[in-house]
């Protein structure tokens, strides 16, 4: 249990560089910007009770908000889908339910499980993110073109950082 | 009471969501609204401190073109000092000049933040109060204008992007001095649009647009870009003219901060005539 929050601590901290330090000052046109910070909401483990998701998707987002100049965007889209996280878990579930004390990983269930729920999560977050940032329907299909080009590259960050780790385990 | 407890118990998922999402929402309005609050954004000594760590290691790998930038510019400055021209007249004492007096002072800078991706984009320099940057003052770099300082704190401020759809600002044509307001359409990094251009002005794609010195902020003559395309809108008066920015938003690093030293003698003048 201690190990797990910690490698959760340190994924957090290392994702929250990453994002911050590489990922915001990728040139990819302008129009494109991933955000694999969500993994850590991702890969958090089924049993994190409920109140910690939403506290740390919430910390996670106002820390990425600090060094980005967007407070309270990140904020709010990483507490949104760390809110219906536990709902799409939920309805991907495998017949006999997750085991204990497991984690949301591609060895667990599979890639392709893992694919269709990290991929409703990221998709989410970057249309949340996007509209709540134009605030308003004005720029609607550029506003969607950009929340799915950067929910692609986002998905294919987290499969590409997914598959660099998964030999280790 | 025992129920309000065992209520607020039952559905604390729903209601901290609630909640935080309250929070965020709060914040993000706060920040876009209250430009005076320094604490919690990038102008903070600490995160700006952080920030402009990264930065010195992009910097250094574009060291290259930014010399030769630099370089150029120099060269363009060491043309136009007044040492490089005789005077046919002696009569002007540079020290004690009573018909030249400075309106404008320049303070070079460097972004060590930038944000390209949004509708409202910021950016963040290493120049601050200490320096003598102040809010309102202009940001242009060797390549054109950049924005408009929005808050300072001792050691770094907050530009407001030209890159940012509630920013505009006031531009004319070279060659015939008509100005319209130039603003950002949210979509292309490289165009703007201006506006207010009435359809009886002779336009060409290539003009130059420059800055028109009606603003307090730019003086006048501050490269801005050239008209990419321009159309008569159907039932309006006005063109639809696209320009091209001089500026290289994904890759600028010097700027230079532009303080109007006139401001508050013409803000004065101006209110008085309001009353």
């Amino acid at each position: 249990m201690i190990n797990k929050i910690g490698s959760n601590i340190i994924r957090f901290i290392f994702l929250a560089v990453f994002q911050i330090a590489i990922l915001n000052n990728i040139d990819l046109g302008g129009f494109v910007l991933p955000f694999l910070y969500i993994l850590f909401i991702i890969l958090l483990p089924f049993e994190t009770p409920k109140w910690l998701l939403l506290v740390s998707a919430f910390l996670i987002g106002i820390t990425i908000d600090v060094f980005s100049n967007t407070i309270g965007l990140h904020a709010f889209s990483s507490v949104f889908i760390a809110f219906i996280r536990p709902s799409i878990l939920h309805s991907f579930a495998p017949h006999d339910g997750y085991s204990t004390g497991s984690t949301p990983l591609i060895n667990s269930y599979g890639l392709n499980w893992f694919l269709r729920y990290s991929a409703l999560i990221t998709i989410i977050h970057s249309l949340i993110f996007f509209y709540i940032e134009a605030f308003s329907f004005e720029f609607f299909f550029s506003t969607l073109w950009k929340a799915i080009l950067s929910s692609a590259f986002t998905l294919i960050l987290i499969i590409l950082s997914r598959l660099l780790t998964v030999k280790r385990q | 009471m025992y129920r309000l407890i065992r209520l607020i118990i039952k559905y604390h998922f729903f209601l901290l969501f609630v909640f935080l999402e309250i929070v965020s929402i709060l914040l993000a309005i706060n920040f876009n609204k209250h430009h005076n609050t320094v604490y919690l954004s990038s102008a903070n000594s600490v995160v700006g401190s952080f920030n402009s760590k990264f930065n010195g290691i992009s910097t250094y790998l574009n060291l290259k073109i930014k010399n030769e930038q630099l370089l150029n510019q120099n060269t363009d400055l060491l043309n136009k000092t007044i040492s490089n021209y005789i005077s046919n007249i002696k009569v002007f004492d540079n020290k004690h000049d009573s018909i030249y007096s400075q309106q404008y002072r320049y303070i070079s800078g460097r972004i060590i933040q930038n944000y390209v991706y949004n509708k409202h984009n910021y950016l963040t320099i290493d120049k601050g109060i200490k320096n003598g940057v102040t809010p309102e003052s202009g940001v242009a770099c060797p390549s054109g204008i950049v924005g408009i300082v929005s808050k300072s704190s001792d050691n770094f401020s907050n530009v407001i992007s030209l890159l940012n759809i509630d920013l505009s600002i006031s531009a004319k044509i070279k060659k015939n001095n008509y100005f319209g307001s130039l603003n950002w359409n949210g979509e292309d990094i490289k165009f703007a649009k201006l506006k207010e251009i009435p359809f009886h002005v002779n336009l060409e794609i290539g003009d130059t647009i420059i800055t028109s010195g009606y603003s307090l902020i730019f003086p006048e003559n501050i490269l801005i870009g050239t008209i990419s395309s321009f159309d008569k809108v159907k039932g309006g008066d006005f063109y639809d003219i696209t320009v091209e920015l001089s500026t290289n938003f994904n890759s600028i690093n010097n700027i230079y901060v532009i303080n109007n030293l006139k401001k508050t003698e013409i803000l004065n003048l101006t209110t008085n005539n309001d009353k």
